[in-house]
């Protein structure tokens, strides 16, 4: 027998039973180092052995290859292998699955190309507002702070907890356009609980204001004599995300004497409950 | 044991070979490695569930989540139906509902949770008000159709009533409802489906009607006993969702 298939035959024999393919490979690789190794150790000694010999004295040093094939398969668990490659499997196919998400579902993707999607509200801006004069949310709620028709902006910072869930009203601004009074406000829903994120529905909220009006919204809200647009308003388009909902209430002709207006939140019995201080140049 | 190597910078020759590398992260074993491609797998599995609209198992599990959603107390549930799937009612007749549908009854309210859309998960959820008595619950966004004599099979508008008395065995329904200027007048066919809860089969408009035709029509309900003697008569609206 040539010395070389002596060699295979003695590590087919010492990993034979590894059961887990890529680790077989991956020993035998390493036996075969170190039968080498031992082999150039030996003819650097005992110069005048032929490989012949030195291959065979090295085999001899290394042991009884069905001993050590029956350690390193007890050693080599093949479960964790093969737990390894489907893993590596599944995160691949779930990997490729999403991303073929952008391909076919395009805009339709969640978070994909609509423009009022957003991973988190960092600025507490909605993503749009109800300001129709083109103004941007920034400047409805914000701006330089010397727009003439801004009566009032706050930034209430009011949260309360509903059924593990965040409901806040988190800014408010207050213009006098064309003779009338509009109130902006922003309400924003938060939940980690991705697939149970909250919602508001308009027909549920009552506005009242401190002289006793009420201001129906959406299709029972009075509309505007010139564009025929609702006045009142709960805006689900004021941003979303996995973990929050914004909405934006409008309220386009608030009584001048009103001092304050409460969001009054449940079909029968209030869940929730905001006050708005209504008090000009509070900026 | 695996040695990690820092990175040494941009010093040396062997470095402007192979140009600076950033810092690199620890060499994972075969057991870190299984960990994290099981946090990529579930997070990345996450993502495409949320692409699906989160579908749950069951029908009950997505109306609880909506009650949830809508910062609801839990109600109990007294009518599930899932898909589209048939059923069959006391005195053997079978029915099938065209979307799943889950009722819950509450302390003021009846919760109706129901699918808008043909396909994913339920997504809207009604509430209307609980009467003292047997309380109608108008499913107009959904079709019933049911076997009247075998080889015939009828059209209707589903229309669920709740918290009807035990001892009922048979009733008659009249709907009375003005739609697009047309009265409406009609004795519906009603059926058990048991435990205090029936559904009433309203004939539909001819043509296309809205979802909420139903709603604010009057009803007469009457409730008769096994020896047929008249158990209740109720008369009211039709409610309209609150």
């Amino acid at each position: 027998m040539e010395p070389n298939e002596k060699k295979e035959k003695w590590l087919d024999q010492a990993t034979g039973a590894i059961p887990f393919g890529p680790d077989r490979a991956e020993v035998r690789q390493e036996l075969a180092g170190h039968l080498e190794d031992k082999e150039a150790d030996l003819r650097r000694i005992f110069p005048d052995l032929t490989e012949e010999e030195a291959g065979d004295r090295a085999l001899g040093e290394m042991g009884d290859p069905a001993e050590i094939g029956k350690k390193l398969a007890r050693l080599h668990r093949p479960w964790l292998g093969y737990l390894w490659i489907a893993s590596k499997v599944l995160a691949v196919v779930t990997c490729l699955w999403l991303v073929s998400f952008l391909f076919l579902m395009g805009e339709d993707a969640y978070l994909g190309d609509d423009p009022y999607a957003e991973w988190w509200d960092f600025d507490g801006l909605p993503r749009n507002t109800g300001f129709s004069s083109g103004m941007s949310e920034w400047m409805c709620y914000e701006g330089d702070g010397d727009e003439p028709g801004r009566l009032m902006s706050a930034q209430p910072g009011l949260t309360e907890k509903v059924e593990g869930q965040n409901v806040s009203l988190l800014r408010t601004a207050l213009w006098q356009r064309e003779g009338q009074l509009e109130l902006y406000c922003y309400l924003r829903v938060d939940s980690w609980r991705f697939w149970e994120g909250g919602a508001l529905r308009e027909e549920w909220l009552q506005v009242t204001d401190s002289q006793g009006n009420v201001y129906p919204l959406g299709v029972d809200s009075p509309e505007d004599p010139e564009s025929g647009a609702v006045l009142n308003s709960l805006d689900f388009t004021a941003g979303y995300g996995p973990f929050h909902r914004g909405y934006e209430l409008v309220l386009g002709d608030l009584d001048p004497e009103a001092e304050w207006v409460r969001l009054d939140y449940g079909p029968v019995e209030t869940i929730f409950s905001f006050t708005v201080e209504l008090e000009e140049g509070s900026t | 044991m695996r040695e990690h190597k820092a990175n040494a910078g941009p010093a040396g020759p062997e470095a402007s070979k192979k140009g600076w590398e950033g810092p690199s992260l620890p060499r994972l074993g075969r057991k870190g490695k299984i960990v994290r491609n099981l946090l990529l797998t579930a997070v990345f599995a996450a993502c495409i569930w949320g692409q699906y609209g989160c579908p749950l198992p069951t029908a009950e599990l997505n109306f609880r989540r909506l009650e949830r959603q809508y910062f609801m107390e839990p109600s109990q549930i007294v009518f599930t139906q899932s898909g589209e799937r048939d059923f069959q009612a006391e005195d053997g007749t079978w029915l099938t509902l065209s979307r799943t549908a889950v009722a819950g009854v509450g302390e003021e309210w009846v919760a109706l949770g129901y699918n808008q859309r043909a396909e994913g998960p339920m997504n809207a959820l009604d509430y209307f008000p609980l009467e003292e008595g047997p309380s109608p619950v108008p499913m107009g966004s959904m079709t019933l159709w049911w076997v009247p004599r075998p080889g015939e099979t009828a059209v209707s508008s589903p229309l669920l009533l709740v918290q009807m008395p035990e001892e009922a065995v048979s009733g008659e329904l009249e709907v009375e409802v003005t739609y697009r200027d047309r009265e409406v007048h009609q004795d519906c066919p009603l059926f058990d489906l048991g435990g205090g809860v029936w559904l009433g089969a309203v004939d539909t408009p001819e043509e296309g009607y809205a979802p909420d035709w139903m709603e604010g029509g009057s009803y007469c309900l009457r409730l008769y006993d096994a020896q047929g003697a008249l158990l209740l008569e109720q008369q009211g609206i039709i409610p309209e969702p609150l």
